[in-house]
């Protein structure tokens, strides 16, 4: 018996058909049983979602029911185009508060022009992210730092808990103010706040955050939100200035259609494409998390093709610019998905949640969401990692802050870009500067056992490159090679223990040629060891190893150091005091 | 000292041909008995078990496992009674099931579709038609069947070791034929070939054990050495490890159990 429906022959036909339907590479593994836990998944998703939906469309600065259509619509196409089988897409705390920060200095929140220019965003980021997978650009997402992703959600997460303050505390304050100038208008006006409100939000938040610590698998955001709309019914709420949200449409996702123009594109091509790059590092980094435990390979070009699809699609759908939910998608596998059908369910139980039971949203209070949204940016920021950045390393620390502080305090927008800059940078930096080691033979190995050592021989060094030597690391290892035995008239020989080596392109190669010929003129070699099979042929084919000398490659550590010692001029060798040698003591006796 | 399968479609003349070889031989003759004995061993009505092994699956049968489950009490069943050699089987499903047995004589017997309607017509009483329409159905559901369950067309070549069209040489050269083929070494029983068999039969007894929990287990075994692959979860890995375990080893001749939890199957 197999594990599978079906073991027919792949042909080119099917091969290609799965390339073009995704959803087919999984579909045979479809059965009553996957069903069967997909659907308890999906209908945990779809409890989960309700708040939230409706909690993101507000920090987009978009109507409630915005948020809901967005977690019906797009999961549905990323989940089947996509290449995760857990991750579950839709609206998200960091792509809503770009939206809000990109889009309120050109409209209203809330107003038809808001709605109309988030809905041109989400297709706009959409089709970037389409292009970004059919270029098979997924590989350069590997280049953002892990860093600049925890700085800028920690930076997305506070900025949110500063704009819901004011539905906290039942203040009139104006929407769209930088976060400086969202604090000094807090602070000015916080004698005029509401008990009322406060203590709604207040309750909100410890039922939501109790529910959370006690009972981790429960829709807890959902009872929070009802103890808060009952909370406010009991001390009533509505007469003593508690806002509440209003009844939401019962009815599915409406047709759309982002309005596209000369103008529009110019002005919002720029924040699209900063959506698309957050988008695609979030959804990409929640499943590559998720494959850690699921052991599935994540293919990054069709996760950036499905979630290209889904803004694309969605925005045809009433729904803005959503992205891959670590929430949801650890609910999702935690709940026991098996395959992305999950998502699709979860879709299809909201659509029937948003039927029978959004109306109900007119006595949801305002103060109950912000108390929710608290929690949920509070969620947001990932202190385990903050703290293990801090502990590891001052570069990502850098990174870390200057992502962290540019998410605060400069545009979002620019915030993505700096965070992708910086990232890049310190990729190029590391990569451009290969370790070197100094290496000596084991004393009490009775072979030839090199390993990492203070120890050096005044005429024979010995060093490991642990690196590609291509044209971006040149210049550092032939300032290190260079700075051997600087003030020495006669050089050393010089042995590269090449195993460390992945590469090496036409600079690189150059570079040992020249060193080659330098250390000849001034009485000493360059030799290499243990050479990769690709770096050999670049130096064979370019005649590379013609000049530096067909008897100056040694197969083993063993094999070049014996051949190389014989070479050594041994005058200096009766007053060194190093003997890092066995040969040295014999030559010391004569 | 072999075991021989006769495949053959209806209104081939295999039967004739099984029962013949097998008296030849004197060897037992094995077809519906084995699916009383399975019928018996898993309290499963008979003609569910004849509908399973026989009819192409639905679009229900393809997320129930329905097709699965019975095929995995009739191989249980099946094997059981083949391991004891001296066998001629002739029915549905056997060739699957014996694959990988170097020295089992797989047999085909294909036979011009005129005739086999001329025997219907003759047999049943009724119209060319009716015969006609009732033959080729039969025939696309053991092609679904074999495709759906093993992936292999039932009248693919590849699955036999000898194919012999009726029609052109009668039943007693067929039989002939096939004893002459009988008398090869390489269908002679030996110490490997029956201690394939034997881990076939664990296994497929393991399968039968563990299919209306998990309809879709694979099991190999050796030496008594059991290796079960059920498809699941990660997050339940622990747990359906333990009730794989429980039901497995009240197995008889399982030894050691290995559970593998499969939770996705991706294919190119």
């Amino acid at each position: 018996m197999r594990l599978q429906g079906s073991s027919r022959l792949t042909t080119g036909r099917r091969q290609r058909l799965r390339k073009l339907l995704p959803f087919l590479r999984w579909w045979g593994f479809v059965g009553l049983d996957t069903l069967r836990s997909d659907v308890v998944a999906g209908l945990t998703g779809a409890v989960i979602v309700l708040p939230q939906g409706v909690a993101f469309a507000m920090i987009a600065g978009l109507p409630p029911e915005y948020g809901l259509y967005t977690a019906i619509v797009p999961p549905v196409v990323a989940a089947l185009f996509g290449s995760s089988l857990h991750l579950v897409s839709g609206p998200t705390t960091a792509i809503s508060i770009v939206v809000f920060s990109t889009l309120s200095p050109l409209a209203d929140p809330g107003s038809a022009e808001f709605i109309r220019l988030a809905l041109t965003l989400t297709f706009l980021a959409g089709l970037f992210q389409l292009a970004f997978g059919l270029a098979r650009l997924g590989v350069l997402v590997n280049f953002v730092s892990h860093s600049v992703v925890v700085g800028f959600t920690a930076g997305a997460a506070i900025l949110i808990a500063s704009s819901q303050l004011k539905h906290v505390f039942g203040l009139h304050l104006p929407s769209g103010t930088s976060f400086l100038g969202a604090w000094k208008d807090l602070l000015s006006e916080i004698h005029h706040m509401n008990p009322y409100v406060l203590v709604v939000a207040v309750i909100t938040l410890v039922c939501a955050a109790s529910l959370k610590v006690l009972r981790p698998r429960w829709p807890g955001l959902l009872f929070a939100l009802l103890v808060g709309s009952l909370t406010s019914l009991i001390l009533g709420g509505e007469s003593h200035g508690v806002q509440l949200m209003g009844r939401l449409p019962a009815h599915l996702p409406p047709l759309s259609h982002p309005g596209i123009s000369v103008d529009t594109l110019r002005e919002l091509a720029p924040k699209a494409l900063a959506v698309a790059l957050l988008g695609l590092i979030e959804a990409l980094s929640i499943a590559r998390s998720i494959s850690t435990y699921s052991g599935q390979q994540i293919d990054g070009n069709q996760e950036f093709i499905g979630q290209g699809l889904s803004n694309i699609f969605g925005s045809f759908f009433s729904s803005y610019a959503g992205s891959g939910s670590f929430t949801r998608s650890g609910i999702n596998y935690l709940a026991g998905a098996m395959t992305p059908l999950s998502a699709v369910f979860a879709a299809g139980f909201l659509a029937l949640m948003v039927l029978f039971i959004a109306p109900l949203t007119a006595y949801l209070p305002i103060p109950a969401m912000a108390g929710v949204i608290l929690l949920v940016a509070y969620n947001l920021i990932d202190y385990h990692q903050i703290r293990s950045i801090l502990r590891t390393s001052r570069e990502e620390t850098a990174v870390l802050l200057t992502a962290f502080l540019a998410t605060l305090l400069l545009d979002l927008e620019f915030a993505i870009y700096a965070g992708v800059l910086l990232s890049l940078i310190l990729y190029l930096s590391r990569t451009s500067h290969p370790q070197i080691v100094n290496l000596a033979p084991d004393p009490n190995s009775d072979r030839v056992v090199l390993n990492q050592s203070e120890l050096q021989c005044p005429n024979f060094r010995i060093i490991r490159i642990d690196g590609s030597l291509f044209f971006g690391a040149v210049s550092h290892v032939a300032e290190f090679l260079y700075g051997l035995n600087k003030n020495s008239v006669h050089k050393s020989h010089v042995l590269i223990v090449a195993c460390g080596i992945n590469s090496i392109d036409v600079a690189g190669a150059e570079m040992l040629v020249l060193e080659a010929k330098r250390r000849k003129k001034l009485g000493g070699e360059l030799y290499l060891c243990g050479l990769k099979q690709q770096a050999r042929e670049v130096l064979e084919r370019g005649g590379y190893l013609h000049i530096i000398g067909e008897d100056h490659l040694f197969d083993t550590e063993g094999e070049a150091v014996s051949n190389i010692l014989p070479r050594l001029d041994s005058a200096d060798c009766h007053s060194c005091a190093h003997r890092i040698f066995k040969e040295c003591n014999k030559v010391c006796s004569i | 000292m072999s075991i021989v399968t006769i495949s053959r479609g209806s209104y081939s003349r295999g039967k004739e041909v099984a029962e013949k070889l097998a008296c030849t031989l004197d060897y037992e003759c094995l077809s519906r008995e084995i699916v009383l004995e399975a019928s018996a061993q898993f309290n499963i009505p008979e003609v569910r078990l004849v509908r399973a092994i026989h009819d192409a699956p639905s679009i229900l049968d393809r997320f129930t496992y329905g097709k699965e489950r019975y095929v995995a009490f009739f191989r249980a069943a099946f094997l059981k009674r083949i391991r004891k050699d001296h066998v001629v089987y002739h029915g549905l499903a056997g060739h699957f099931f014996l694959q990988k047995v170097p020295h089992v004589l797989k047999v085909r017997i294909i036979a011009n579709l005129d005739n086999r309607v001329r025997e219907e017509m003759k047999r049943e009483g009724i119209s060319a038609e009716e015969a006609h329409r009732i033959l080729v159905k039969d025939d696309e559901e053991r092609r679904k069947w074999g495709v759906h369950l093993y992936g292999q067309d039932t009248w693919d070549p590849m699955l036999y070791d000898l194919v012999i069209h009726i029609d052109n040489m009668g039943v007693e050269d067929a039989v002939a034929t096939i004893l002459h083929a009988l008398q090869r070494p390489c269908f002679a029983t030996t110490e490997h070939g029956q201690k394939m068999l034997d881990d076939l039969t664990l296994s497929a007894q393991v399968e039968a054990a563990l299919v209306n929990e998990f309809a879709k287990a694979a099991a190999t075994a050796k030496n008594g050495e059991v290796f079960i692959s059920v498809r699941a979860s990660l997050v339940e890995e622990q747990s359906v490890t333990t009730k794989v375990k429980r039901v497995a080893e009240k197995v008889e001749g399982v030894k050691t159990i290995h559970v593998n939890v499969v939770p996705f199957i991706i294919e190119d």
